[in-house]
């Protein structure tokens, strides 16, 4: 504690019970709190820097933090541990002519895009909890949202990080790592590509302390419509078809109708959304585009497109724009509306198998007997971002066993349909077989960055040496 | 080579497939990269398939040696040339081709060329929409494994961005596929960044240092089938560059945007321009050449008119003559190849990135070397991706004059030093990269660490990679 407060001083330590208290938590409903031993704020890299020179040495375990917006239990910390808060780390330095930008970690996507607008510009992937969400975070866990129909997951934004590894050493990755370069333009720098090793990480290989990002500028001009489809395979095909055409959408969410009826009796009213008698597969879609003439093209595009895969067009704006311009809260806001807790299990399906997910899902259900349901959003060249949730009754621990044993089934069954997490979160790890080449090889590399186990232990166990 | 050695390595691949004669160990001593020394390998194997690789690197480990794999042989800067008495696995039996057209995908063997594949995408009315410009021999893995960019990138980013997954013989004979196809359960490619950390990255631009790309994994997309062609011409550096910026910022699918100075765009019309049916102009002081291409008519048009204005908002003027970026475009497979060698010459190349708005810092470095030299020389370049552009700086030699060959060598080492001074970085940290840096300690360590950590006994591609 003293070596930590000649550091940071004594202000941005602490050891107060109800400071201890807040830190056990995080977003992560149906994670068991867990009460850290400290918790440091640094106002930079360097004190970053010499606070894991200090956890190495006495062989802490650390867990970085920033929003807390994670929902997997990514940063709820180990006992005794010491949490790294990152939120004072909030510098931001624009690069027009390179169209990118560099925050701290402590930068969330609110922040960030507040400022971008001032000048146009927008970092055009927006997590659902945006206003808490921090940047640096997001890249730790790699997510997506709003926006990632076109421009793929925050990772594929990414042109280089600085990190502080576990023994204290800051790596500065991407074009950036040339001390003399005019600031982030290229990721792939000085190859082989190691940024990638700390995007989806976890924060298992160090503490991602700036994000340098690709920036665009923002689109003014959106489409925004509904789709109905008799089949799954109809919506399927819709929607590998814009891809392929070059509809520039930057949402687009499929629905069954008994989710959509669901989703809308918890939204809807507040939405606008009219009354509707919805087909058995909705597809909400928004078009963005710099350019109005781009834009009116794409609208007259993608309604021969629909009609061509067997589906015709609903004509209800008020679902996508609502969806969209609520993009940085909506998806915290349908969650928490109905007033349950919930578990969830991000995973990636491919397009042509988004009705795969939802077959293994209601039985689950039925089998467990606990109430849920799932949505997803398009996310990038092929793939279908799905979460699931599963809701509980957090006073009833009967009801929130079935969740989290539900919840276990549910990985191995999805794992078995071929679908994939952004990153091995722990529960993965027990869902997934016949990878073990695959975790050895991560093993080795944990094994020579973090020989003595510090960086956020637990959070991908398969990948630690044997306790 | 230990003749055991070739013994075990017969029984891995058939006696057909491994040979010690020396006209093929001559044959296998160089690639395309010139101004570089051959060396003799110790014994060419090839492999029918990952398992034989596997086999073939376990057997290398237990005898410790070093090991280059090898497919086209078109890379520039020694990337395939072997140690001495050395193994090189070549990798052109690898020839599968599987297409995943709902996922908008391709896996290719580490035998499949650039050409093979787009004969076989045409097909199906797709394609992987970048092009390094020796397509016809270049294969895919090996472009990942140096990370490349070429016509296409402008749009669509270096090679290494269009990767959804590799499958890889780690130094010990595992083998590992990464992105979604991780899962076994998986129909295919779809999604890089699964299970992460993401270690597909660790393969892109690694040179072979960690192992053997034996599969790739791509995005594929619908064909073009509409193109603009134009050039565009500046008076100043800052105008052209700044061109350059604006066509990306408002979004116009420039899929080849090239940057020439007058004096070198000369050069170039001087050695081809002929045979490419560009006519006689009196080039400005820079020229963008640039092809817009897209799957809808109307959204090719609508770019094309506003580049044009944006052209003239930036102070340019259009100059028209659609010959120069159309031959480029449709000359993809082979058009770099045929420049650099149709002067006769031979050269050493020196592929780096500036930011856009630095391009010309790029070209005063190379005219003050070639001053100070004494040499013949050039540089162009070409827009890639986000906000990148690749400069291939080219220093001419008589190859039958060894003081000029030497003067080029040490001219391309101080090239080097200078440019990564003036911020260029390269997309992979080959061997004279090493020299060149300053101020990279602890990447270079933490590149040394993953180097050790799979890769302990140091068998793969010695020396290539940051010269570790």
């Amino acid at each position: 504690m003293q070596k930590l407060t000649a550091i940071v001083g004594e202000e941005f330590i602490s050891t107060r019970k109800d400071v201890l208290l807040t830190y056990s938590t995080s977003a992560s409903t149906s994670y068991d709190p867990v009460t850290p031993g400290a918790v440091v704020k640094p106002a930079d890299t360097q004190q970053v820097s010499e606070i894991l020179k200090i956890a190495n040495e006495h062989k802490i375990p650390v867990t970085p933090r920033a929003g807390g917006s994670s929902l997997q239990g990514e940063v709820i910390p180990k006992n005794d541990g010491l949490v790294i808060d990152l939120l004072r780390l909030t510098g931001i330095e624009i690069y027009q002519d390179l169209r990118s930008i560099t925050v701290g970690a402590g930068i969330n996507f609110g922040k960030l895009d507040k400022f971008l607008n001032q000048y146009d510009l927008w970092l055009p992937v927006y997590p659902g909890s945006s206003l808490s969400a921090t940047i640096a975070g997001n890249v730790a866990v790699n997510g997506s949202g709003f926006g990632s129909p076109k421009y793929g997951c925050i990772g594929e934004l990414v042109l280089g990080l600085e990190v502080v590894l576990p023994n204290g050493e800051i790596v500065q990755t991407g074009s950036e790592a040339n001390p003399n370069a005019p600031g982030p333009f290229l990721r792939y720098a000085f190859g082989p590509d190691l940024t990638g090793l700390f995007i989806g990480s976890l924060g298992v290989f160090g503490i991602i302390t700036k994000v340098s990002l690709k920036i665009f500028k923002r689109m003014h001009h959106f489409d925004y419509n509904t789709y109905g489809f008799e089949t799954p395979q109809e919506a399927e095909k819709f929607i590998l078809q814009c891809k392929e055409n070059e509809i520039s959408a930057t949402w687009i969410s499929i629905y069954e109708g008994r989710i959509l009826d669901f989703f809308l009796e918890m939204v809807g009213e507040e939405y606008g959304v009219p009354q509707h008698d919805w087909p058995p597969i909705t597809v909400s879609m928004v078009i963005g585009r710099v350019r109005e003439d781009q834009l009116v093209s794409d609208s007259k595009a993608v309604k021969e497109i629909c009609e061509q895969a067997g589906g015709h067009v609903i004509g209800i704006v008020e679902l996508p724009r609502e969806e969209w311009n609520d993009r940085m809260r909506e998806f915290v806001r349908s969650s928490y509306i109905h007033g349950w807790h919930w578990r969830i299990l991000y995973h990636h399906q491919t397009i042509s198998q988004w009705h795969r997910t939802l077959e293994e899902i209601w039985p689950i259900f039925d089998e467990f007997g606990v109430l849920g349901h799932t949505a997803g959003f398009q996310s990038g060249h092929s793939s279908y971002n799905y979460y699931p949730q599963i809701y509980y009754d957090p006073q009833d621990e009967e009801d929130e066993g079935k969740a989290k044993a539900a919840h276990k089934e549910l990985v191995k069954r999805l794992f078995k349909t071929g679908a994939v997490p952004f990153k091995l979160a722990p529960y993965w790890v027990d869902g997934i077989t016949e990878m073990e080449p695959y975790l050895e090889f991560l093993r080795g590399l944990k094994e020579a960055l973090d020989p003595n186990n510090i960086m956020n232990p637990g959070t991908i166990p398969g990948i630690e040496g044997v306790e | 080579m230990d003749k055991n050695i070739i013994t075990e390595l017969s029984k891995i691949v058939g006696n057909e497939y491994v040979s010690t004669k020396a006209d093929i160990l001559l044959t296998y001593s160089v690639t395309a990269s010139m101004a570089s020394d051959p060396v003799i390998p110790g014994a060419i194997v090839r492999p029918a398939n990952s398992e034989q690789v596997s086999k073939i690197i376990q057997l290398a480990a237990k005898y410790n040696v070093s090991v280059t794999p090898r497919s086209g042989g078109s890379s520039l800067q020694e990337e395939a040339i072997p140690e001495p008495d050395g193994l090189v696995v070549e990798l052109m039996r690898l020839v599968d081709i599987k297409l995943y057209k709902e996922l908008r995908s391709v896996t290719v063997g580490a035998g499949v060329t650039y050409g093979a594949i787009e004969k076989f995408l045409k097909e199906h009315d797709l394609f992987i929409p970048v092009y390094p410009e020796s397509s016809l021999m270049c294969t895919v893995a090996g472009q990942v494994a140096v990370n490349g960019a070429g016509p296409g990138s402008s749009h669509f980013g270096c090679t290494g961005e269009l990767v959804l997954g590799v499958e890889v013989v780690l130094p010990d004979g595992t083998i590992i596929t990464t992105g979604s196809e991780a899962n076994p359960y998986a129909s295919g490619p779809y999604q890089r960044y699964s299970f992460g950390p993401d270690i597909t990255g660790l393969f892109i631009g690694s040179l072979g240092s960690f192992g053997i790309i034996t599969k790739v994994s791509m995005k594929v997309f619908k064909r073009n089938k509409f193109y603009d062609y134009n050039t565009y011409g500046f008076e100043t550096h800052e105008q052209s560059e700044q061109f350059m910026v604006d066509i990306k910022q408002h979004d116009i699918n420039g899929v080849f945007t090239s940057l020439y100075e007058g004096p070198v765009l000369e050069l170039f019309m001087d050695m081809i321009g002929e045979e490419l049916g560009v006519p006689k102009h009196n080039w400005p002081f820079s020229t963008v050449s640039m092809t817009i291409g897209s799957v809808r008519e109307d959204l090719m048009k609508s770019d094309a008119a506003l580049a044009k204005k944006l052209c003239e908002k930036h102070g340019g003027h259009v100059i028209g003559i659609s010959q120069l970026p159309k031959q480029e475009w449709n000359g993809r497979f082979w058009f770099f190849v045929r420049a650099c060698y149709v002067h006769g010459w031979h050269w050493r190349t020196l592929y780096h990135h500036q930011t856009p708005t630095n391009a010309h810092q790029s070209i005063e470095e190379i005219r003050r070397v070639m001053d100070k030299y004494g040499f013949l020389g050039h540089t162009a370049g070409f827009v890639t991706g986000h906000s990148s552009f690749n400069a291939y700086p080219h220093l001419y030699f008589d190859p039958q004059d060894p003081e000029d060959e030497q003067k080029i060598r040490d001219a391309h080492k101080e090239l080097a030093k200078t440019l990564f001074k003036t911020g260029a970085v390269p997309f992979k940290m080959a061997e004279y990269w090493s020299d060149a840096i300053e101020g990279m300690d602890n990447y270079m360590a933490l590149l040394e660490l993953v180097k050790k950590t799979i890769d302990s006994q140091k068998i793969m591609s010695p020396r290539k990679l940051g010269g570790f």
